[in-house]
């Protein structure tokens, strides 16, 4: 069976790369005894995969892992089993029993929301600069790709932007196959808009959640509504 | 004013690889400071990575974690780029499990394993804001200790140092903490020269302040002389008598991040007494002293319980000679099969046994096998000691291709003792008959698909082995020298590496320097030496300049050919072993006569037994359990 997950990274957990995060929830894994299946041939590796890798440096509540097990266990029960065996910073929040077919968990993404700090943003700059950045119908970039470098609109790939406080910006960006933009570049972004934020910095990048659209109503639902 | 934690958090992010300096590993201890008496900040002089594949290190840590009044938190050197983000936003050195500024530590402990790592201890002292020089220090500072197998001779760092501790560490580092403990409650606690004077008491403990040098007009050194009252001349090593008797870190940490070795490590013996003359580690922890296979099974199964490993390591300086070997793999490797983790063996020893032995450890596909013949000629090997035939070279060969390798690495030393080119030519012969033995065991066709590394290193003298009173050869003639390999080597399946001669020169200066040498470590490091180990930053001219500025003749530290007569710096730091066998050592040497191992042999008088009261320990496993 399938067990899908959704994870926390959090505190100095945030600094591990995304290599460094499988390879310790892989030592997790068998530190928990979880019945995870193997790979075959001469070098076994445990079969899981994530829906997404995350910048090192952001934080987490919204990783989504799947994982699939030899024997069956109540996705509860895996939860509880690992969460005792995470190095302080990462766990499972939530599991549930993924569907054994259908696509993968990588290749369902479409967006990714993020909770933004910002250090050094004067009272009121933050909102100013979000409002000139929705005002805008392209806001180009360049972006560097195995083919060289294209310009991409990163205008389009942002779903929501608002100033919740005067250091604090909620987002829903593009994410997964078909496009991706990093809380990085939306603040640079914003920053070419609106120059007075430049002398403010981006502190911390906090994932919230992973979003998949549903073709039917064009709405974003998490990952396991299907 | 931004706390520490916040600026650390600061600066992470504009770093490579930041969980270098997280922690918050499975298995890391976090203690509550107020708690205990003494803290301690464990300080490898070397990268994340290669500081937590240290298995002493990891030994230490549980040794004084498991004391509840008293606390081990890590340190390590911090990359070029992280160090220049530190001082940037002024972030102390600090402990990763606490990310505690080490200045408030009662000890900082810095294990030297190799001398290229001597520059990188002024930088965690001056991050640490902890006076270099152990004279300048205060009551306040730490302590600053140093252990591993470089204090033997730690001379070159004699002025940085409180306190040298030579040997084995499990058990003299609980007599160190109780007189740290001690002397904190005393009266005496604002007086560190009190402090000194009652390690100084301590077996293996060596205060370098507490003698002074004198020197010959030619720049030998004449004496040296106790200038504290009852502080002993000659230093002699701790030892653990008995393996089994000291405790083993079960839950060794698991790094987040990726490491050198990251593997379970089981230590199956210390010491070695194969007598290869080249070789500080076998001449510095004698005798052999073997632990258990019951324990080693154990050990191993807990370990890889607690840390979610799926290797373990079967750790030593030649773990094919330990005497539980065959039945604890076998039984070991199956066991832990079910699991999906696997045995493996850190070096396999040049014949068909210990290959044989490799193979029983393969799960995983089949790559190369590594060899160290160290020597091209059997002559050459008689003269080192290296007791391997040129029989048993082939047998290896064929062992390791019927097993299925088709890559074979051979490991060589250019610059030994009686060299000549002959020798040298022998290295190539020696890969070619790995090309021979392929045709024999495969078949013309299918031997086109081997192929042999020679891997040369240049032979640097070590203090306390008999080649002390050799030279080493200078960097023109290991070119001279590589290129006499080179020309021998008729074959494409036969590949040559040979390593950088400008690092083993400044090794050879620091691991046979004296007091006067620390001048020019401490000039290097203020000129911007970091990471002397590390090939893509080891800067050579940046030693010369300091080497010249302070007036330090490497040659003649070096490239000088020295008597029996002359006291070495190293002289008064024993490991046991006994001058007079030394020098009886290096004229067998000369006259290319092999020594026995005494663990199955006669014994050779070494007098590391009679110096410390042992015999070597050997357990041989319990056959059908």
């Amino acid at each position: 069976m399938k067990v899908r997950a959704r994870l926390a990274k959090e505190g100095r957990a945030r600094f591990l790369s995304h290599l460094d995060l499988q390879s310790t929830l892989e030592r997790t894994l068998r530190r928990a005894r979880i019945p995870v299946a193997y790979t075959q041939g001469f070098n076994p590796h445990p079969r899981f995969s994530f829906a997404s890798a995350l910048a090192t440096g952001s934080s987490s509540e919204g990783e989504f892992m799947d994982v699939e097990l030899q024997e069956s266990m109540a996705p509860e029960v895996f939860a509880e089993q690992i969460n005792q065996f995470f190095p302080p910073g990462v766990r499972v929040l939530e599991a549930r029993q993924a569907p054994e077919r259908g696509d993968s968990l990588f290749s369902m993404i479409d967006a990714a929301a993020y909770r933004i700090s910002v250090r050094g943003a004067a009272s009121g700059l933050l909102a100013a600069a979000v409002a000139a950045f929705l005002g805008r119908d392209v806001v180009e970039m360049e972006k560097e790709t195995k083919r060289g470098k294209r310009m991409v609109n990163m205008r389009e790939q942002v779903f929501e932007l608002a100033a919740q406080t005067d250091d604090l910006l909620h987002a829903v960006v593009q994410s997964g196959p078909q496009g991706n933009l990093k809380p990085d570049d939306l603040f640079a972004g914003m920053q070419a808009v609106y120059p007075a934020l430049a002398g403010a910095e981006l502190a911390v990048a906090h994932r919230l959640m992973l979003y998949r659209r549903d073709p039917a109503s064009g709405r974003l639902l998490p990952p396991w509504d299907l | 004013m931004t706390t520490l934690a916040e600026r650390i958090e600061t600066i992470l992010p504009q770093v490579s690889k930041p969980a270098r300096y997280t922690g918050g590993e499975w298995n890391a201890v976090v203690k509550d400071h107020s708690q205990v008496a003494i803290k301690v900040a464990w300080t490898f002089p070397d990268s994340y990575e290669v500081g937590l594949s240290h298995l002493g290190s990891l030994i230490m840590y549980h040794q004084i974690n498991r004391r509840s009044d008293a606390v081990c938190e890590r340190a390590y050197a911090p990359w070029p780029d992280m160090e220049a983000k530190m001082r940037e936003y002024q972030v102390p050195l600090f402990t990763l499990e606490t990310w505690t500024s080490a200045a408030g530590f009662d000890i900082m402990a810095f294990p030297l394993l190799y001398e290229l790592t001597y520059t990188n201890v002024f930088t965690c002292l001056d991050l640490a804001g902890v006076p270099l020089r152990s004279a300048d220090r205060l009551p306040e500072h730490p302590l600053v200790i140093a252990g591993g197998p470089c204090v033997f001779n730690c001379e070159p760092m004699a002025p940085f140092l409180d306190v040298a501790v030579l040997g084995d560490g499990e058990q003299v580092i609980h007599e160190i903490i109780e007189a740290v403990k001690a002397w904190k409650m005393s009266d005496a606690r604002n007086d560190r020269r009190e402090l000194l004077r009652r390690l100084s008491r301590i077996t293996g403990c060596y205060v370098p302040s507490f003698c002074e040098v004198e020197y010959n007009a030619d720049g030998t050194i004449r004496r040296y002389v106790v200038t504290e009252p009852g502080a002993p001349a000659q230093i002699t090593r701790a030892t653990v008598a008995d393996l089994d008797d000291v405790d083993y870190p079960l839950a060794p940490i698991v790094p987040n991040t990726e490491i050198i070795f990251d593997r379970a490590q089981v230590e199956v013996f210390r010491g070695c007494t194969r007598g290869c003359r080249f070789c500080h580690a076998g001449m510095v922890a004698r005798p052999v002293r073997e632990r258990s296979p019951q324990i080693v099974e154990h050990l191993a199964r807990e370990i890889i319980k607690n840390t979610g490993y799926n290797e373990v390591s079967l750790a030593s300086l030649s773990t094919a000679d330990w005497t539980g070997v065959k039945p604890t793999v076998q039984r070991l490797a199956k066991e832990l099969q079910c699991d999906g983790a696997q045995v493996t063996l850190p070096s396999t020893r040049v014949d068909a046994f210990s290959v044989g032995l490799a193979g029983l450890t393969q799960t995983v596909r089949k790559s190369s096998v590594t060899l160290a013949p160290e020597g091209g000629s059997a002559r050459i090997r008689r003269v080192i000691n290296k007791t391997v035939s040129d029989r048993d070279i082939r047998d290896a060969y064929r062992a390791a291709l019927q097993a299925g390798y088709r890559s074979v690495k051979l490991y060589f030393m250019l610059g030994l003792p009686t060299e000549t080119d002959e020798d040298l030519a022998a290295i190539a012969e020696t890969a070619r008959w790995g090309l021979e033995v392929a045709e024999e065991v495969l078949g013309r066709q299918e031997s086109r698909q081997v192929n042999v590394t020679i891997s040369v290193s240049s032979f640097t003298p070590k203090a306390h082995t008999p080649f002390e009173f050799e030279p080493a050869i200078t960097r023109d003639e290991i070119i001279r020298r590589q290129n006499v390999i080179k020309r021998a080597i008729r074959d494409r399946r036969i590949t040559f590496k040979s390593h950088p001669s400008d690092s083993s020169h400044v090794e050879s200066l620091l691991s046979l320097g004296d007091r006067r040498v620390s001048k020019a470590i401490l000039r290097a490091w203020e000129l911007g030496a970091r990471f002397d180990g590390w090939n893509d930053q080891f800067d050579h001219s940046i030693w010369m300049r300091a080497v010249q500025e302070t007036g330090i003749d490497i040659s003649w530290y070096t490239h000088r050919r020295k008597g029996y007569g002359e006291v070495f710096a190293w002289d008064h730091l024993s490991p046991g072993i006994s001058k007079d066998w030394l020098i009886d050592n290096h004229q067998r040497a000369l006259n290319e006569l092999e020594i026995d191992d005494c663990r199955w042999e006669n014994c050779d008088v070494c007098g590391a037994c009679m110096s410390f009261g042992v015999l070597p320990v050997l357990k041989p496993a319990k056959e059908g359990e």
